[in-house]
């Protein structure tokens, strides 16, 4: 098998969930969140074959710098922010894949992240689904730590208010464990030295 | 609930995977360009690259010295940039005058006429392109030509 050229797959079904996600939070609808994961991947891929995971927040800041531009270069999405907020926000598909106990709570928490202003929702989801520290993802926003760390702080108190009216419809699951390395195996770190 | 255990509830839903058109669009995009399969390079390889392609001139252009002829004084400029080669093609040749020294006017011993002796000193500069990778290979030649001119006294 030729593992250079399959390795992307591997790469990606461990990266591409996070990375919509994150994507949706930024882009009008998923359909415009999956252009700019394909952009942004192919484009990362092409300069980090190796799938270090040591460059997985330039993936997330090549996602951002992206949708950002395609927001702007988009006149008809400066129409669309005017006429519904609803649109600035990740929509009505889904962005989680819940197991079927926490189909109720993935709704809610979608629901309450859409309450969220768009910057506090993106340290969110970065923290919290990207997995990244505040300083990567203070590198990744051109930030302060401080002020990604006060947005963060922010949003989750406001979605402790937000969920605690319906306390009793939310579903806690284990959290899956982080991804150390995206790469089925990793590279000759001490041939890269 | 407490901070943690929202995080704990946040952090246990799971992004909803892409589609299959997006894998496709992916892989079809990865294919079309298969650069990145030979892109990466270890660092150490990296530091040398400078050192690979300057030893690739300097054997390339040890390569064209041995085509070119034993007695460089023999043949012209444009005779000697179109040598035959197999890989690369000439571009340019320049001869420029460093120094010419005039050894004075001198009677010919045959025809007993006068002759000005003017001694040149050039360098000739050749370059080459190997249209594979675009890579130049620039010679420097060094050359002395003896120069005899005519003298009319009036």
């Amino acid at each position: 098998m030729d593992t250079s050229l399959n390795a992307w797959k591997y790469c990606f079904e461990q990266v591409a969930p996070k990375l919509l996600l994150y994507a949706v939070q930024l882009c009008p609808s998923r359909a415009d969140a999956e252009d700019v994961v394909q952009m942004a991947f192919v484009r990362w891929w092409r300069r980090f074959p190796e799938g270090n995971e040591e460059h997985i927040p330039l993936l997330y800041a090549a996602v951002r710098t992206i949708a950002l531009d395609q927001r702007r270069s988009d006149t008809r999405r400066s129409r669309r922010e005017a006429a519904s907020e609803v649109a600035l926000s990740m929509g009505d598909a889904p962005v989680f894949d819940p197991s079927p106990e926490q189909k109720e709570t993935a709704l809610i928490v979608q629901e309450a992240l859409q309450t969220l202003p768009e910057d506090q929702r993106e340290v969110v989801t970065l923290k919290l689904w990207g997995g990244l520290t505040f300083a990567e993802i203070a590198a990744t926003t051109g930030e302060s730590i401080n002020t990604v760390s006060g947005r963060y702080r922010y949003a989750l108190q406001a979605l402790q208010k937000r969920l605690a009216a319906r306390r009793d419809d939310l579903v806690i699951a284990a959290p899956s464990p982080p991804v150390t390395n995206v790469f089925p195996f990793h590279p000759a770190k001490e041939a890269m030295l | 609930m407490n901070e943690h255990d929202l995080e704990t509830l946040l952090a246990g839903l799971q992004p909803r995977g892409p589609s299959s058109a997006l894998n496709q669009r992916v892989e079809h995009e990865l294919e079309l360009d298969r650069h990145w399969m030979h892109a990466p390079l270890p660092r150490r390889q990296r530091l040398w690259t400078p050192v690979f392609w300057s030893s690739l001139g300097a054997a390339a252009a040890v390569l064209v010295m041995s085509l070119l002829p034993a007695n460089p004084t023999v043949g012209t400029s444009t005779e000697i940039a179109s040598i035959p080669s197999p890989t690369v093609l000439p571009v340019s040749t320049i001869r420029e005058v460093v120094d010419a020294q005039n050894e004075g006017i001198q009677y010919n011993a045959d025809s007993r006429l006068p002759e000005q002796h003017v001694k040149l000193m050039t360098l000739e500069r050749h370059a080459w392109i190997d249209p594979r990778d675009g890579a130049h290979i620039t010679l420097e030649m060094p050359r002395e030509d003896s120069v005899i001119l005519p003298v009319n006294f009036q």
